[in-house]
């Protein structure tokens, strides 16, 4: 009789990527082992010792990941579709604005003239539809009250209130974009969040130029005239409020809207837009 | 380590109870929060609409405003209704809005927020629309501004608003807080009796 001794059955190992979770050591290659008591299989860690289950509940982490990656895409569509809210809404009232003001300021050329022939007891040649007087266009008169229209207080009052309202609509698209870029430096920021901006009114400047100097072509009327003198102004005007507007909102609203959600939220809901302070590399206030 | 196991086959697993409640605690937090920043902001744009009523008021009876004394009575009246009625809305709904906005702040630093973040967005877009779109507007409150006494008359009378707002936000907050409790606590006991005696677990 021979005593056989029990060959050693090869044990399994852990094959995948797992950090022990109190020293973080790598288990890869440690041996599974079955906890005797409840049939738990587990590995121990060869630094710390530490047992590390191979079965875990909840098993949520993997729709988790999944849902993040939805939101993720979700917000990266988001930040298209803003963008293109911005350049829109800076171009298209950029061009209302202007072409506004421009016929703000043709009607205030037309009661310039009209006051003018009125006092010169002549018959009135001209109307804000009819064709315009160049004549009188052409004297000192006539280019003074040409050059006046450019700041009539309508026109510039329809400039300013367009362009306010479009200030408003487009203040929180401008913050989302800042805040979705609040990671970079303010320069660059600066110049992210100002480029769809810069689009859009630079689009709507060769795009209003282009159709309008057709009608200047066609019509000479008192709006044609004003628009042709003071549309381009107008435009520029647009290009520069949109772009001061664009590089100021960057610059200050990661910060604004930090401050804002610091005033609403109580200390242990920040956790939840934690990331608003992250991003710019800030602890999360706790007062 | 917790460890959970099957009441039919025996199968033992780790059962991580932060994991577990994590999500379900960020849920929560989120839906409150949803909850009370809707509320907040909903009653703080409805104060800004009353608002915006009050300001068209102003310009609508602009004489009355400024000659209050020597108008006819009727005019006064219905002046003085129209003002009580839509400035108590706009108050109202400001101190509604208050009292949901940020409740670790201070009641003034609430309404602060309510007719800030709440109203001003609203007031903006709904006044700049039709001044920006309609000539005739513009002209409108141009000319009601244009009478001596209009700016000062139409800033204490707007002023007195959020300052209304802020003595009812103290006792609409009084009276919220029992209510808020027993909802909450109400909404606790229902949630703990359908648990599970094994969800149970200790914190």
């Amino acid at each position: 009789m021979t005593d056989e001794l029990p060959t050693p059955q090869p044990r399994e190992t852990l094959q995948g990527d797992r950090l022990c979770a109190q020293c973080l050591q790598p288990l890869v290659g440690r041996t599974i082992e079955r906890e005797p008591e409840t049939g738990l299989l587990f590995v121990r860690c060869g630094e710390c010792g530490t047992a590390s289950a191979l079965f875990e509940y909840p098993t949520a982490t993997p729709w988790i990941n999944r849902i993040k990656a939805v939101i993720a895409s979700t917000l990266a569509l988001l930040l298209v579709a803003v963008t293109l809210g911005v350049a829109g809404i800076a171009g298209g009232f950029t061009a209302a604005s202007s072409s506004i003001a421009a016929e703000a300021a043709g009607q205030a050329l037309s009661e310039t003239y009209a006051a003018s022939s009125a006092s010169a007891g002549e018959e009135k040649l001209g109307s804000k539809w009819l064709n315009s007087n160049e004549g009188w266009l052409a004297t000192d008169e006539g280019r003074a009250a040409l050059a006046g229209a450019r700041w009539s207080p309508d026109a510039i009052a329809s400039l300013m209130l367009v362009g306010a309202l479009a200030t408003v609509i487009a203040t929180p698209l401008l913050l989302f974009l800042s805040i979705a870029l609040s990671r970079h430096r303010n320069a660059r920021r600066m110049l992210m969040v100002m480029v769809p901006s810069l689009i859009g009114t630079v689009c709507a400047l060769a795009l209003s130029m282009s159709l309008e100097s057709a009608r200047w072509q066609s019509s000479r009327t008192w709006a044609s005239i004003a628009a042709e003198a003071h549309l381009r102004f107008y435009l520029l005007a647009g290009v520069v409020w949109f772009s001061c507007v664009a590089a100021v909102l960057a610059l200050v609203g990661p910060t604004l809207v930090a401050s804002i959600a610091r005033l609403i939220l109580p200390a242990r809901d920040r956790g939840l837009v934690a990331w608003l302070w992250e991003w710019r590399g800030k602890p999360v206030p706790r007062s | 380590m917790w460890v959970a196991r099957c009441p039919r086959c025996g199968h033992a697993a780790r059962w991580n109870p932060r994991g577990a409640r994590e999500p379900f605690r960020v849920w929560a937090r989120t839906r409150a929060l949803n909850l009370r920043l809707g509320v907040a902001t909903s009653a703080g744009q409805a104060a800004g609409i009353a608002s915006i009523a009050i300001g068209a008021q102003f310009v609508d009876q602009h004489r009355t405003l400024i000659h209050f004394a020597d108008a006819p009575i009727q005019d006064r009246n219905e002046f003085v209704f129209m003002y009580l009625g839509l400035g108590g809305a706009a108050a109202l709904a400001a101190a509604i809005s208050a009292v949901f906005f940020a409740p670790h702040r201070s009641m003034p630093v609430r309404v602060f927020l309510a007719w800030t973040l709440g109203a001003l967005p609203v007031v903006l877009l709904l006044t700049l629309l039709p001044l920006s779109a309609a000539a005739k507007v513009r002209g409108d409150v141009a000319k009601a501004f244009a009478e001596p006494g209009m700016y000062a008359r139409s800033l204490q009378l707007c002023a007195l608003v959020p300052l209304f707002s802020l003595f009812l936000a103290y006792p609409i907050a009084a009276i919220w807080r029992p209510i808020e409790r027993v909802v909450l606590r109400r909404h606790r006991l229902g949630v703990r009796s359908n648990l599970a005696p094994s969800q149970a677990t200790p914190a």
